[in-house]
């Protein structure tokens, strides 16, 4: 498994967020620069006025510093802010496609499930949170560190008897509040999330079984028991916000200490003529503009904390055990397929095919049929290699299903789902994913087999037109022809098809029918519906508990 | 400000802050009276410093006392954020206890406002979406005007020239605040919206993984990935370079002010001003009073520039939970206890046209006490609609439903849906024990109850063989129980629940031939002596009911002896 660190989060985009993080400290160089030196400006103004050397100060340097920081200020916010959000984009896209690049060997898993709808949204919400890592963590740090060191250093060369004096609230500032947040907060953060989970599968269920916990008056207790649990996290939610503002408080104060300290020593220094005035109003007035820098330390525990559970629950992902991913063995033609003593079990399925035997031949028609539960369906995906056989095993051509490459196993074997899904994009989109180079002639042509010709004709924008989620409406038959329309396009050698007939009227489940049984390759098709079983050259029947019955 | 027409979501939303406005107001005021002490503080602070640097006679007795009020000002401000906070989570409490009600109340009619999970999207997160706008935005709305304000009357016995320069690079603050709040609003909503169609493009792609295996083209479900998210980055950042441009005017205006103010200032100080030579305008004191209170003057723009982007997130939710909120759902005004034996019932010239849409036009119909009817027809002729006036989830646009002789409104609803058992296409289930979804239909039942109604039901052989029987677990980490299973362990309950009246939608519509054939016996022999309406579209094994009615287009069309 590919773990997903911080470093490795970093490293992607090291060079678009270090110059992101360099623009930035510029410009906050220049914000406390912008003060000081203004602060000085009219300090030594003023001093010189006073001294009736106002004449000969040249105001035109320390002017000119003060336009400049100005300037550098504004640039520098505008171009930190571009920057950095561009990295984060990066980033997203970066994590997109290592979520994808993790999930692609492992999904569907053993029960021929993708990831629920929730889980998805889940790692879709994780991801958000992961992206914005470098600016609610990183940068706040980085900028805070950098800054405070830059100014103690500066500190250091004109006044050295002050900078161990106002260091030390500063440091503890920036260690301890930050620590201490992490510290109280780190249960809140969990907690919220953990609860949160359990609120909104409280919710989906309670709405699942709304009109039959009302007929039994028994939804108000739900109602009341996720309120409950709602009232929980928003006392998490509480706690935590609290902690952020009084973190940002407990920071403000101790630089006030800092600041304390540095006017009362610095004043005794100017008093006794060890410090130039000008030098005080400098430090004072760079001093206010620390708050501003230090104060988003307060949230960055938040920020890590969840940055460290998305990361961990985005890991957790990649413990969905892999899925075979096939040999090296390669078939050119499919001639014979054997099932050998097949038994398949979906994880927790109680019954499911058992001691499958059958033979089929090249072109042979195969119907396979028994009660809901037997284990059609999970026949299916064993042959899509998304559940293992155990024990019996699967022959094209006398090698073993296991040992045909990924690339030999999609071109031969081609798998109809009861319910295919159709991606939101056009029906052209759709139908190519069966053959990338198909031309519209051979789009048109498919339709029209699969008897839905007309109906394409009559789309807004015939092949072009959106299908799928948020697209123009396709019913549950439409879909299972559009599937079936894009099967015959990729053209496998097997083709097996799960209850192609459902949701069809009469005549277009006959016209499906011939179709499928006109097609040139090898067919096993599931059904519970009556069909002619005499137009099938095997009948394979199973028993409620998935006992092969008759062969 | 632009007057703007105000959409219903925008409207809602502003209501919304009306039960909060105490602590808001509160909130406001603590942070007008931190920019006070703000003003109070800079005042001393310039004091000292002009004094130490011109060699003045100082009190260093005033730092404790500079200190001391700044320390107030970030007590202040701490007050203004836990207020606000507190404000927001008050009002999501209470928005989402509305829903919730309101979903209940809508029953099935909510999926008009989309899937389960979405619906639970929209009671969590968007929701929370309300946070920014409820704890910042409000506030920072007034303190906007306000500090500006006050920065501007201190100043102004002082320095004109500072006053001008104050005024002159924030020409107009409203119609600065228009153009931010423009931009940024403008470049949220283009931001989320391109945000929602990547996030659910990668859904769909996710989705469709299983799909795109079995085709063998995953390496092109990973391109269009990496195309969408590229693109995506590309038309997000043209939008945030403007958006950030708006922001940068603001910094720009801000680090003006102070470097006017320091120059001109300064200049004035050396009695060089072109206008005031050898004269020295504004004495260091006051002149570092203004350049402290400078910085302050344009911070609250620069937030609410920030904060403007939580008012678009709060907006946008806004425009999700309005209208479920607004929907208009039955109400329950009746105080009649309801039978509580089978009654007759009757649809008395009952129409009802959501939208316009006619789907049930006059239909009249008696069902006899203890009388067992199937509803026959197309999917979408209005057999549902019919079940759904039942259970009192929706208000007919005319006529009526009777029970009993009187009209269904008279009755207390929750008595009546007592006397109710509902059996959905899906069977429903609650994860739990299967002795716990039995009990939700009688929670007084002893196990022997729950035994003999398994086998009314004809659960019995299959819950015998499980090792955990009554408590074995179902639903997440559970057991993995059939359709066919769970549908007979919905109808165990409804057998217990000794209700008088049985509305069933399409059970076993589903389930293979033999086994939906099965269930309808054993719904045949479980209900004998209850009132029993079914809608299906399956004609098969209705030997038992008395009647079968064709529904088609909303109108009753034939009526058949069973």
């Amino acid at each position: 498994m590919d773990k997903l660190t911080i470093w490795k989060l970093t490293k992607a985009q090291l060079g678009m967020l270090s110059l992101g993080l360099l623009i930035g400290l510029i410009t906050l160089i220049a914000v406390v620069l912008l003060l000081a030196a203004s602060g000085w400006f009219l300090t030594a103004a003023g001093m010189a006025s006073a001294a009736g050397a106002a004449l000969t100060f040249n105001f035109f340097s320390p002017g000119g510093v003060v336009r400049m920081a100005a300037i550098t200020r504004t640039a520098g916010r505008y171009g930190e802010r571009v920057v950095s959000h561009e990295a984060v984009l990066r980033l997203l896209r970066d994590l997109r496609l290592w979520v994808w690049d993790q999930l692609t060997p492992r999904l569907p898993d053993r029960s021929g499930n993708t990831l629920s709808g929730e889980l998805l949204q889940r790692a879709v919400a994780d991801i958000d949170r992961l992206d914005e890592w470098p600016l609610r963590w990183l940068a706040p740090w980085f900028w805070a560190v950098a800054i405070v060191c830059l100014s103690l250093a500066v500190a250091q060369i004109f006044v050295p008897s002050l900078v161990a004096v106002i260091a030390l609230p500063i440091v503890i500032a920036m260690i301890a509040v930050p620590l201490l947040g992490r510290l109280i907060g780190r249960q809140l953060t969990v907690k919220e999330v953990e609860q949160g989970g359990r609120r909104r599968s409280q919710l989906v269920e309670a709405l699942s079984g709304l009109i039959t916990l009302q007929v039994n008056n028994q939804w108000q207790n739900r109602q009341n028991a996720i309120e409950a649990e709602d009232q929980s996290i928003i006392a998490a939610q509480r706690w935590q916000a609290l902690l952020i503002s009084t973190g940002q408080l407990l920071i403000g104060l101790l630089l006030l200490v800092s600041f304390y300290l540095l006017l009362d020593q610095g004043a005794q220094l100017v008093l006794n003529e060890q410090l130039n005035g000008a030098w005080l109003a400098a430090m004072a007035l760079g001093f206010l503009a620390l708050n501003e820098i230090l104060a988003p330390l307060a949230a960055t525990f938040q920020a890590a904390g969840q940055s460290a559970q998305a990361r961990q629950r985005l890991n957790e992902m990649g413990e969905i055990e892999a899925l075979h991913s096939g040999g090296q063995q390669t078939i050119d033609t499919l001639d014979t397929l054997k099932l050998q003593a097949l038994t398949v079990r979906q994880p927790n399925a109680m019954s499911g095919p058992t001691d499958v035997n059958a033979t089929l031949f090249a072109g042979d028609k195969c119907l396979l049929t028994g009660p809901s539960g037997a284990g059609k369906t999970t026949l299916a995906y064993a042959l899509a290699r998304f559940i293992p056989v155990t024990p019996g095993q699967v022959l094209l051509n006398d090698v073993d299903l296991t040992e045909l490459s990924e690339m030999s196993l999609r071109q031969h074997v081609g798998v109809l789902e009861q319910s295919p899904h159709l991606f939101n994009q056009s029906l052209a989109a759709n139908l190519r994913l069966g053959n990338p180079s198909a031309s519209d002639e051979e789009l048109w042509d498919v339709l029209k087999q699969v008897s839905l010709y007309d109906w394409a004709q009559s789309l807004p924008e015939q092949l072009l037109t959106n299908i799928g989620e948020y697209g123009t409406g396709v019913s549950g038959g439409q879909a299972r022809r559009i599937g079936l329309a894009r099967l015959m396009l990729q053209a496998p050698s097997l083709v097996v098809v799960d209850e192609p007939l459902e949701g069809l009227d009469g005549d277009n489940q006959k016209l499906i029918l011939d179709q499928l049984l006109s097609l040139p390759a090898m067919l096993i098709m599931i059904s519970h519906h009556d069909v002619d079983v005499d137009r099938f050259d095997h009948h394979l029947k199973l028993d409620a508990a998935g006992k092969m019955l008759q062969g | 400000m632009a007057k703007r027409s105000v959409t219903p979501a925008a409207a809602w939303l502003k209501q919304q802050t009306r039960s909060i406005r105490l602590p808001l107001m509160i909130a406001t005021a603590a942070g007008v009276v931190a920019a006070l002490l703000f003003v109070w503080q800079a005042k001393y602070l310039a004091d000292l410093i002009s004094g130490l640097a011109l060699g003045e006679a100082v009190s260093l007795s005033v730092i404790p006392l500079i200190v001391g009020l700044m320390a107030a000002r970030l007590l202040l401000l701490w007050v203004k954020d836990v207020l606000g906070v507190q404000a927001s989570l008050t009002v999501r409490k209470r928005v989402r206890q509305a829903l919730l009600t309101k979903l209940a109340e809508l029953g099935p009619n909510r999926s008009r406002f989309g899937s389960d999970g979405a619906l639970s999207t929209a009671v969590f997160e968007q929701v929370d979406a309300l946070d920014g706008y409820l704890a910042r935005y409000i506030p920072q709305q007034i303190l906007v005007l306000v500090i500006p304000l006050i920065i501007l009357v201190a100043v102004w016995p002082i320095s004109k020239l500072a006053v001008l320069i104050f005024v002159g690079t924030a020409p107009l603050v409203p119609f600065f605040m228009i153009i931010v709040g423009k931009g940024a609003s403008s470049a949220s909503r283009k931001q989320f919206k391109a945000m929602a169609i990547m996030g659910g493009q990668f859904l769909d792609l996710m989705r469709g993984l299983p799909t795109l295996k079995l085709l063998g083209r995953t390496a092109l479900g990973r391109d269009r990935l990496d195309q969408s998210a590229e693109q995506y980055r590309a038309k997000t950042m043209s939008v945030l370079r403007l958006a950030f441009l708006s922001t940068a005017v603001l910094e720009l205006f801000a680090s003006l002010s102070i470097a006017l103010i320091a120059v001109f200032l300064g200049i004035g100080l050396l009695e060089q001003l072109p206008w005031a030579k050898g004269e020295v305008p504004v004495p260091l004191a006051s002149a570092m009073f203004i350049l402290l209170l400078a910085p302050e003057f344009y911070q609250p723009l620069r937030q609410l520039g920030t904060d403007y982007h939580a008012r678009a997130h709060a907006l946008g939710a806004a425009e999700t939970l309005q209208p479920i909120l607004a929907a208009t759902t039955v109400q329950n005004n009746g105080s009649l206890a309801a039978p509580q034996t089978a009654a007759t019932i009757e649809f008395n010239q009952l129409s009802w046209q959501p939208n316009g849409r006619d789907v049930l036009k006059q239909v009249s119909l008696t069902v006899s006490a203890g009388e067992r009817i199937a509803l026959i027809g197309e999917s979408g002729a209005g057999k549902s609609s019919m079940l759904h006036m039942l259970l009192g989830f929706t208000e007919p646009t005319s006529g009526n439903v009777m029970i009993a002789g009187k009209t269904l409104t008279d009755y207390d609803l929750s008595s009546w849906r007592q006397q109710l058992v509902w059996l959905a296409q899906r069977p429903e289930w609650f994860s739990g024990t299967i002795a716990d979804n039995l009990r939700i239909g009688n929670p007084s039942a002893r196990d022997d109850d729950l035994w003999q109604a398994l086998q009314q039901a004809g659960a019995l052989p299959f819950v015998r063989q499980l090792p955990d029987g009554l408590a074995s677990r179902i639903g997440e980490g559970g057991i993995g129980l059939s359709g066919g299973q769970l549908q007979r362990i919905a109808l165990a309950r409804a057998v217990l629940s000794n209700a008088s009246t049985w509305l069933l939608d399409e059970p076993g519509a589903h389930l293979d031939r033999a086994t939906a054939a099965e269930l309808r016996q054993q719904l045949a022999t479980a209900s004998a002596g209850k009132t029993l309406i079914m809608a299906t579209h399956d004609l098969a094994d209705l030997d038992w009911v008395d009647r079968i009615i064709r529904v088609r287009n909303g109108e009753i069309e034939e009526v058949s002896r069973g």
